[in-house]
């Protein structure tokens, strides 16, 4: 409980509430975004459960960090948020390309974008593991932490989302 | 008379569109090889006509710890108004543009303190004028039996006890209009003007009483004196500043909100400023060779296909240097983490885009709405980071329509 009780004592109601405009108009006008290029519903609960269970896993990944690693966290921090949704957004960017690409097709079933979005993210998996585990040498150990949550926490978040979408996209 | 017949002439038609398109090629391979080699560490040391190396802001910075004591006299809310205090403050240092700011409040000895730890490239001059002062604001008026114009004490204008307090402060004015106007030498110099609420009657009734008279305008126990304007209803304030700089940080100290404490400093002191220090040359060479084993990896293990890698490697390179050099050209000062970072989101962000090219436009508008927002709600860090992403999406789209381009033309000339 301590980074929660130095984030309520230390920082000023402004930047908690500049924190919460970002992270909440970055989720909403994403979701309205999605909703309009895709202009399904389907599409839009996955990717709203897929970005909730980003920001848990971006705040479990700062407690392990802090409470655990005993990493101090400091303002450079906030960055990891805004990594995360880059890396997130982009796979669900692919996921509603392929819907929009292929939805008019006679062919087209739900399975077909789920076997495409298990492809795109097994590569945009090794990819980031990759960069992320080849740079590492090369970072700062602030910026490897940053990292690392970053492209952890976005891999899972993938994953989960996959996982899930067996649930959405019948 | 004879007619002499010329033979027709017949021109070959030239493929022109050809002709341009290998231009072109010939032209983007250049431009491909300068920004390369521009961008590449230590390469500016081959030409001492120019000089174009990166500028690392990390020798920039420094730090610094300051206490404020607060003047609480009102015991009432005493906590919301630490609170606002220091909400007022971090917005100043937000706006001015801290990379980094701190703000925390104690009680030591029946005494309230805040502390605030910055850690900035920007100029400490401007940093101390946001910090060290409340920046309180109240309109005075003057009072009958003082003499102004005493030639003996020429402070007598300057000090608010001079003057009768009023019930206008800085809570009522909607908004203080920091621009440039013509002072009384007819030079151009910064002025504040006061805006008040189209339906308060009662300041425009004020202006009114004293039209033509002099009032003043108290800042933290100082009082600047203001003529008004019997003409019209304009209450301008000299900023005492020309400068740009300076004009901006009393635009940001008199619009960021009223501190409802009076404070002042107890003590400041440098601290050790806390940087990522990167190697920039052992960074440069560590991401090469990570993208190009990444690379390899794909081709082989993953079989990734040729024309992707290649199209999503040339893109990469186009505007990883290309970024580097708009950097080092315009001197632009950076954080070798934060062009770490970036480096590695657009290298990821390329790849991805690359091989699946009918999501590319899905992604760049999701991509810009989380750089936008980034730049409207975000500070310090994310601020710096979002702002530069929106313009390395914009240059990797385009990377991208280029190597396309290219890689077609070079494959028609070489036909292969």
């Amino acid at each position: 409980m301590n980074l929660i009780q130095n984030v309520l004592q230390n920082w000023s109601s402004y930047e908690l509430a500049m924190e919460g405009v970002l992270i909440l108009s970055i989720l909403l006008i994403s979701l309205l975004v999605i909703y309009i290029s895709s202009k399904n519903k389907k599409i839009l609960f996955l990717s709203a459960i897929s970005l909730s269970v980003l920001m848990l896993v971006i705040l479990i990944g700062i407690f392990v960090s802090n409470i655990i690693l005993k990493i101090h966290i400091t303002e450079i921090f906030r960055m990891i948020p805004i990594l995360s949704l880059l890396f997130l957004l982009s796979n669900l960017g692919i996921l509603l390309g392929f819907y929009t690409s292929k939805n008019k097709t006679k062919s087209f079933t739900f399975s077909l974008v789920r076997r495409e979005y298990f492809k795109d993210s097994i590569k945009q998996t090794v990819f980031l593991a990759l960069l992320g585990i080849s740079t590492l040498l090369f970072l700062s150990p602030q910026t490897e932490v940053i990292l690392s949550i970053s492209i952890l926490s976005s891999v899972i978040t993938i994953w989960f989302t996959y996982w899930i979408s067996r649930y959405f996209l019948k | 008379m004879k007619r002499i017949k010329f033979k027709k002439i017949k021109f070959k038609k030239v493929n022109t569109k050809g002709f341009v398109n290998y231009l072109l090629s010939i032209l983007i391979s250049s431009v491909i090889l300068a920004l390369i080699l521009i961008s590449l560490p230590l390469t500016e040391r081959v030409s001492s006509s120019a000089t174009y190396d990166l500028i690392n802001k990390s020798s920039m910075y420094w730090a610094q710890e300051y206490i404020l004591k607060l003047d609480i006299q009102d015991q009432t809310d005493t906590k919301g108004k630490i609170n606002k205090t220091k909400s007022i403050l971090q917005s100043r240092l937000r706006k001015i543009g801290v990379e980094q700011s701190n703000i925390s409040s104690y009680t030591q000895e029946e005494g309230e303190y805040i502390k605030i730890s910055v850690q900035t490239t920007k100029e400490k001059e401007l940093i101390d004028s946001v910090i060290k002062s409340p920046y309180i604001v109240n309109i005075v008026t003057r009072k009958n039996d003082v003499n102004y114009e005493d030639t003996e004490n020429p402070l007598i204008p300057y000090l608010p006890e001079n003057y009768n307090p009023t019930d206008f402060s800085g809570e009522d004015f909607r908004n203080v209009y920091v621009t440039k106007l013509k002072n009384s030498a007819g030079e151009y110099s910064y002025f504040a003007l006061f805006k008040t609420w189209p339906w308060r009657s009662d300041w425009k009734k004020f202006l009114e009483e004293f039209s033509g008279q002099t009032v003043g305008v108290s800042i933290d126990g100082f009082v600047t004196p203001v003529q008004i304007n019997a003409q019209d209803t304009t209450f301008a304030v000299s900023a005492s500043t020309g400068e740009d700089k300076y004009a901006k940080v009393t635009d940001i100290l008199y619009n960021s909100g009223n501190i409802p404490l009076s404070y002042s400093l107890e003590k400041e002191q440098e601290v050790v400023a806390d940087i990522a220090e990167i190697d920039y040359i052992k960074l440069t060479e560590g991401i090469l060779i990570a993208i190009l084993f990444i690379y390899i990896y794909l081709l082989i293990i993953e079989k990734t296909p040729k024309d992707i890698l290649l199209k999503s490697g040339l893109s990469s390179v186009l505007t990883v240097s290309g970024w580097i050099t708009y950097l080092k050209v315009t001197g632009t000062p950076i954080d070798i983490f934060i062009l770490a970072i970036e480096v590695i989101a657009i290298v990821v962000i390329i790849r991805l885009v690359t091989e699946n090219i009918e999501s590319r436009l899905n992604v760049t508008i999701l991509l810009l709405v989380v750089a936008i927002l980034g730049v409207l709600f975000g500070s310090g860090y994310v601020k710096m980071f979002t702002k530069d992403l929106i313009l390395l999406l914009i240059l990797s789209n385009l990377s991208l329509l280029i190597c396309s381009f290219y890689i077609t033309n070079v494959r028609k000339s070489l036909k292969i």
